[in-house]
């Protein structure tokens, strides 16, 4: 007689609990064991990263024959400059199958609504995940399906092998991030029967360091920088929020709480040198964002403060920041004469 | 025959009774009222990708308060300017007086390209507001302006 039983993937979760009150198993489990990734690669480059995962499913003897039906998921973690939607391939081999991946259609929304309803792959995994293990918040999830779907029987282990290419630095940024991976079925999604071997997994990689760039810009996401500009990418004409970190590291201005932006020179789109910015008054004054956070901010509006008018736009800044008299000045890294570095831009 | 006179034809004066009693109203619709933003507008409330400006700016030098932006017979002026969807004096236009879920601006000098926001406004405690949504730099930063009319 033919079975009609029909067991959901989030049931999964279910069985493996009454098993184990009464039938000793296994657990049931996604998981990302390996990752293997370069730490450094150049602008232009199509680095190859390898993913070795685990699935597992263990719930007693009840075979019922084809138990979830559903596609492998992938996302990966990169900056936004790097458009890796359209700059990544993705395969993977497994014993159910081997195949590639496309990209998941941006209308489909999360199956489990575990971490809110409504919510796309790419909204979810922001939700749950936010920005890994990075500082700046400039990097985006993008997620990935098997273009086969494939029956998980009740009783596997396998071990699936994604090999994830992507072409780096689409922006020509010089970027150090921190990358990171989410892998999942299409049918549990970010559904979970164990919070400690949950059937999704999501694991971070090393810095990756990105060098070759002709921009000139440098963002690193890894390390913690002396002064950060949010939003990390901007034009002159929005408000921009420059803040200085003085617990970061021992530096001349170290201890001091009175600090002020030093701008050495600003350029402009048509090529003219603004100087004369380097000023100590409230207009430059870095307060402190909330008392002894040992954090100093500023926010301003770039064409006011140049005095540009509304046609002239400028590209970058560079500066330092310095005490009430201006005599003592702390630039890129904590050094006292090379400046910080501002590029605006978009990319 | 009988049967008729006994029932049928009572009824059918029943029916024609209860037809002629009813009686069709025409509805008078209230025209929708063109959604007039003359005037001088003040912002109340804004953000930069959800954040709030009014607690970042040192008022000294941004002041959110004092900036304006005054829309008249088809012309706005921006006093005390900050960034905005433009930077300089020209046109406006509604999509659609009665029912508008879009604004389009038109500078007069500089990129005179229209640039069109969607048009949200509600009244919020009995006030007329009018917000509008837009990115002045990269189109990632997303800003939203809650202005009222100065009266």
């Amino acid at each position: 007689m033919k079975s009609y039983l029909h067991i959901k993937g989030k049931n999964l979760w279910k069985l493996c609990a009454l098993a184990l009150l009464g039938i000793a198993v296994g657990a049931c489990y996604i998981r990302v064991q390996n990752i293997d990734q370069p730490a450094t690669a150049t602008v232009g480059q199509t680095i190859t990263i390898q993913l070795t995962d685990t699935v597992q499913t263990n719930i007693g003897s009840n075979s019922c024959g084809g138990c979830v039906v559903a596609a492998y998921v992938l996302g990966i973690l990169m900056p936004t400059g790097w458009n890796a939607a359209a700059n990544t391939t993705v395969t993977y081999t497994s014993q159910l199958g081997n195949g590639n991946m496309a990209l998941m259609p941006a209308s489909t929304l999360e199956p489990s609504n575990s971490v809110g309803s409504n919510l796309t792959w790419t909204q979810a995994l922001t939700k749950k995940y936010g920005i890994g293990n990075n500082l700046v918040n400039d990097v985006q999830w993008v997620v990935f399906q098997s273009t086969q779907q494939y029956t998980i029987d009740n009783e596997i282990h396998i071990n699936p092998n994604a090999t994830i290419q992507i072409k780096v630095g689409a922006d020509n940024d010089n970027t150090e991030f921190f990358p990171a991976y989410f892998i999942a079925d299409s049918s549990d999604g970010l559904g979970e029967s164990d919070a400690s071997d949950p059937e999704y997994n999501e694991a971070n990689g090393g810095c990756l360091i990105v060098t070759g760039g002709s921009t000139g810009i440098l963002h690193d996401y890894c390390h913690p920088q002396l002064t950060t500009v949010n939003p990390p990418k901007s034009l002159s004409n929005e408000f921009i929020t420059l803040t200085y970190n003085n617990t970061l590291a021992t530096t001349a201005l170290s201890g001091n709480t009175n600090l002020y932006l030093c701008v050495d020179t600003a350029y402009t789109s048509d090529g003219k040198v603004l100087t004369n910015f380097c000023f100590q008054t409230e207009q430059s004054h870095l307060v402190q964002t909330t008392s002894n956070s040992g954090l100093f901010s500023l926010t301003f509006w770039p064409q006011s403060y140049f005095g540009l008018t509304a046609t002239e736009t400028v590209t970058r800044f560079v500066y330092h920041v310095t005490d009430q008299t201006g005599n003592t000045r702390v630039g890129y890294g904590g050094s006292t004469t090379q400046p910080f570095s501002y590029i605006f831009g978009c990319n | 025959m009988k049967k008729f006179n006994k029932i049928i034809f009572p009824l059918g004066i029943l029916f024609m009774f209860a037809w002629m009693s009813c009686k069709t109203d025409k509805i008078n619709g209230i025209a929708e009222p063109v959604k007039d933003i003359t005037g001088s507008w003040k912002i109340v409330k804004a953000t930069r990708n959800g954040t709030d400006l009014f607690s970042l700016l040192d008022t000294n030098y941004y002041n959110l308060n004092k900036f304006r932006v005054d829309f008249n017979e088809g012309k706005y002026t921006l006093v005390n300017p900050l960034p905005f969807i433009v930077s300089e004096n020209g046109t406006y236009a509604l999509d659609n007086p009665q029912f508008p879920f879009k604004i389009t601006f038109t500078q007069t000098t500089g990129s005179t390209t229209p640039v069109s926001t969607a048009f949200t406004y509600p009244i919020v405690n009995g006030v007329r507001t009018l917000t509008l949504v837009f990115s002045p730099g990269c189109p990632e930063n997303t800003y939203s302006y809650t202005l009222v009319k100065v009266n």
